[in-house]
């Protein structure tokens, strides 16, 4: 019993404890700078929302591969993983909406509304 | 040569330049036309602050009026500002806060990291409640 707590003194006392770092945080912050972009005017864009929030997505999850072993705080590279979801599922959403709003006759029920408020005020 | 350029002061700055670029986006279609609308000699004409999906499908995304209520902040019409977007001012509110954080960023205070997490919390919550109130306003007409 002694000798199994000498062992155990010996090896905790020569590892020294260092703080554990997150692997390439940049990505992190990266991700959560495109999720936000990708939401506020990036949703007003068409594509270029779509592009962020893959873009978003993507650093996200290199992030988290880097740090996959490690116990760190992932919480801004999740956050950004969210938001660019959120993104890419609003931006397909609009386009979806508006193709399907197209190709039923509403945008060019929509185009002689306005030319007729747009006469009308005339 | 990139790493030399990707310094976090560098960053800091290309961060107040892009957020003084969105301010002056507002601006510049304010004098042009007192609206959201900018003319662009490089671009087409009135490119710049109209809505893709409104333009081309006639719908609104979370983003729309966001131009015209940085405009009414402008002229401190608050009840204007939150008319044409609901969170209009609070992401005004987030610009102003990535400001200040890039700006304690250039000069190095003792504040930036704690100015940073301020704006990611403050920045998610905001894209969150954007969300939110857009689904409400166009699914439920609330």
């Amino acid at each position: 019993m002694n000798e199994f707590n000498d062992q155990n003194v010996e090896v905790y006392g020569e590892v020294a404890v260092e703080p554990i770092l997150p692997q390439k945080k940049g990505f992190a912050i990266a991700s959560l700078v495109l999720g936000i972009t990708a939401i506020v005017p990036g949703c007003c864009c068409s594509y270029i929302g779509i592009i962020l929030g893959i873009l978003a997505i993507v650093f996200a999850i290199l992030f988290m591969n880097a740090n996959k072993d490690i116990v760190v705080s992932k919480g801004m590279a999740i956050a950004g993983l969210i938001l660019g979801v959120v993104a890419v599922i609003i931006c397909t959403v609009l386009l979806i909406i508006g193709f399907s709003s197209m190709s039923s006759g509403g945008y060019q029920d929509m185009i002689d509304q306005i030319t007729n408020s747009i006469e009308s005020a005339n | 040569m990139i790493k030399k350029l990707c310094t976090f002061r560098n960053l800091h700055i290309l961060g107040v330049l892009l957020i003084l670029g969105v301010f002056a986006v507002a601006a510049i279609a304010y004098i042009q036309h007192g609206t959201a609308f900018i003319d662009l000699i490089v671009l087409e004409p009135r490119a710049i602050g109209k809505c893709f999906y409104r333009e081309n499908f006639g719908i609104s995304c979370p983003s729309c009026g966001l131009t015209r209520s940085f405009i009414s902040i402008g002229k401190f019409n608050f009840s204007d500002a939150f008319g044409y977007n609901r969170i209009g001012p609070f992401i005004y509110l987030l610009f102003i806060l990535a400001l200040i954080f890039n700006v304690f960023g250039i000069f190095k205070s003792r504040y930036t990291r704690l100015m940073g997490k301020l704006v990611a919390v403050y920045g998610v919550a905001v894209c969150i409640i954007l969300v939110i109130s857009w689904v409400l306003d166009y699914f439920f007409g609330v």
